[in-house]
């Protein structure tokens, strides 16, 4: 596939990944009935999801002035957006006293690779002004943002499985 | 200039590192509970048979297996916390 292709896709998914994270919360509650890990990450997720997506625009326009303030802006927002988010999904687990599950784990190691992709760029870009790490942040970050859907999907579906076989062999 | 606004960002970096560090931990301390959950389910199922035993009348001397049994009951409920922040401790420097 052609890279021009693959960027299309990647960032009209981005979009769309807001919405699919809220339908996934909803079917989450109606499922998991009680407070869980699960339940927390997802609507961490989401929130995280919506906010970053309202932003964007708003940011774009002020990252498209010269000088490097504004370049912070942009990079600085996401990368706080990110460090906010695993402070929630520490804060409600501890908060709720709620066990953390894999699902958090693997929600909070995504939100660390993001804000390391940022700063990584970031500094690369005005300190060193070299290059290596572009391809890696425009395809890394959208890339992360999308897959992360499927693997909180599937290790939520492995958790539930061991659980739903226990009741079957009861009956 | 370009300094400030790079060591904010690594500043705000190695704050993602550390909350998911916190993260991290909290998870291990849920995995130790479980484990201890686990072990003291298994003990508390021992304990619920023997009472059954107990009541059927399979054991002799009745009166000192239930003396026995209470013993071991309030043992068993004292442990459970206990148990549990001692392995944390062991594992986690700090909690």
């Amino acid at each position: 596939m052609e890279w021009d292709r693959l960027e299309f896709i990647l960032f009209s998914l981005d979009k769309y990944l807001f919405i699919a994270y809220f339908l996934l919360l909803i079917t989450a509650i109606r499922i998991e009935k009680k407070v869980s890990s699960v339940l927390i990450t997802f609507t961490v997720v989401a929130v995280t999801n919506g906010v970053m997506t309202s932003l964007v625009p708003m940011l774009y326009q002020l990252a498209a002035n010269d000088g490097i303030g504004y370049k912070f802006i942009w990079y600085g927002t996401f990368c706080l957006i990110d460090v906010l988010a695993i402070y929630l999904l520490y804060k409600f687990h501890s908060m709720l006293k709620q066990s953390v599950s894999a699902v958090a784990e693997v929600a909070g190691v995504a939100f660390l690779l993001l804000a390391t992709l940022q700063a990584v760029f970031f500094t690369e870009q005005y300190l060193f002004s070299t290059d290596y790490s572009r391809a890696f942040y425009q395809y890394g970050i959208p890339l992360i943002n999308i897959a992360l859907l499927p693997a909180l999907v599937m290790l939520w579906l492995l958790q539930r499985m061991p659980l739903k076989q226990k009741v079957l062999r009861a009956n | 200039m370009v300094l400030i606004f790079v060591s904010l960002i690594l500043l705000l970096n190695l704050m993602a590192l550390l909350m998911f560090r916190r993260l991290h931990l909290l998870r291990s301390i849920s995995q130790i509970q479980a484990e201890v959950e686990l072990e003291m389910h298994s003990r508390a199922h021992q304990l619920l048979v023997r009472r059954d035993q107990l009541e059927v009348g399979l054991v002799k001397e009745t009166a000192e297996a239930d003396e026995q049994w209470k013993g071991d009951l309030a043992e068993y409920m004292e442990e459970y916390e206990q148990e549990a922040l001692l392995r944390a401790r062991q594992r986690l420097n700090r909690v």
